[in-house]
């Protein structure tokens, strides 16, 4: 005997429930969906499995207090911050942008400036 | 009468009434500190369980949170629960990164095993912390919707609807792909088995 695949759907989210929530009941489920232990077993294993690896971690203190800093301080003149958190493709344009402007101020600056005529004496032909 | 406006007590609101101070300049700033403390582990979670180590967890929490403020002025909540809107745009930053880097295989998760397992035996820990290393690869191989609605259901333990919420799928849709996930996880760990088994009985054939 098998059970239809809404069946089955319905019973893993109500044993994943019953495993989050560290209810015992298992075996009346199984025994309220009618469903055969073979069929179900190895979907037990690993959603207790998943239960027991996925586990809630804290964010470190110093990160959480800076990031609410640096949302909430002074955000307009935290330059350095507002444009680490920007996305990398958005950085890479920045970047680029940047260096282009630099090299073209300074062709700019090269063509501006005087160039030293060489002197007549100097080329022997005085 | 337009007087002082009162601060309000932002711990007993709903999250829509502090969006909506968060979009008055004058309480902006507390409101949406309100938001952020609210989420800030949920949305730090979800992201190290999907990149798997703190640095690259540190970096995109903080990028979901700093495009979060900067967009709440265009959220509106049109069935799309506050909650499911930041955990979209921690989804996006998340593709986006592993788009970006190709990274999926970082093995993450050590520290927290040790914390869960320090009054275990040491031959018991090692296996588990070897059971769980094999799950989460297992977990990296499969479909990124796949990875998402495993963070969603056994990190963030999140309902069904909660989840379609999120992912805009109906909660039987998530129910569903929720069987399939199991199934596409119990066969890629089996095959992963019989790899290690066969590269096993290799390394004997050639000593």
């Amino acid at each position: 005997m098998t059970i239809s695949d809404t069946q089955m759907q319905d019973l893993l989210a109500a044993l994943t429930e019953a495993l989050r929530a560290d209810d015992a009941n298992v075996d009346a489920l199984i025994t309220q969906y009618d469903a055969p232990m073979r069929e179900v077993a190895p979907f037990l294993a690993l959603i207790s499995r998943l239960h027991r690896s996925y586990v809630r971690v804290q964010p470190s203190r110093r990160f959480t207090r800076r990031l609410r800093a640096e949302l909430l301080g002074t955000p307009q003149t935290d330059v350095i911050a507002r444009i680490r958190y920007l996305p990398a493709r958005v950085q890479i344009a920045a970047l680029v942008a940047l260096v282009a402007g630099i090299t073209m101020l300074l062709t700019r600056l090269r063509f501006l400036l005087p160039v030293p005529r060489p002197q007549t004496s100097d080329l022997g032909l005085g | 009468m337009i007087g002082k406006k009162r601060q309000p007590d932002y711990k007993t609101l709903t999250d829509l009434e502090l969006v909506d101070l968060s979009k008055d300049p004058k309480f902006n700033k507390e409101a949406f500190g309100e938001l952020y403390e609210r989420y800030v582990t949920k949305i730090y979670n979800y992201v190290y369980y999907r990149t798997g180590n703190h640095h690259d967890a540190e970096d995109l929490a903080a990028r979901v949170f700093f495009r979060a403020m900067g967009h709440i002025d265009s959220y509106t909540d049109r069935g799309v629960p506050f909650q499911a809107w930041l955990y979209r745009i921690a989804h996006n930053l998340v593709a986006n990164w592993h788009r970006d880097r190709g990274r999926r295989k970082i093995i993450p998760l050590d520290e927290f095993v040790a914390t869960r397992l320090q009054s275990e035996s040491p031959d018991k820990h090692a296996e588990a912390k070897e059971e769980r290393t094999l799950l989460l690869e297992a977990i990296r191989r499969l479909p990124e919707e796949r990875q998402q609605l495993l963070a969603l259901k056994f990190v963030e333990n999140l309902s069904n609807a909660e989840i379609g919420a999120i992912m805009d799928r109906t909660e039987g849709a998530i129910k569903s792909l929720y069987h399939r996930t199991l199934i596409a996880l119990r066969d890629e760990l089996e095959r992963g088995s019989q790899e290690r088994r066969e590269q096993t009985r290799q390394r004997k054939t050639q000593g």
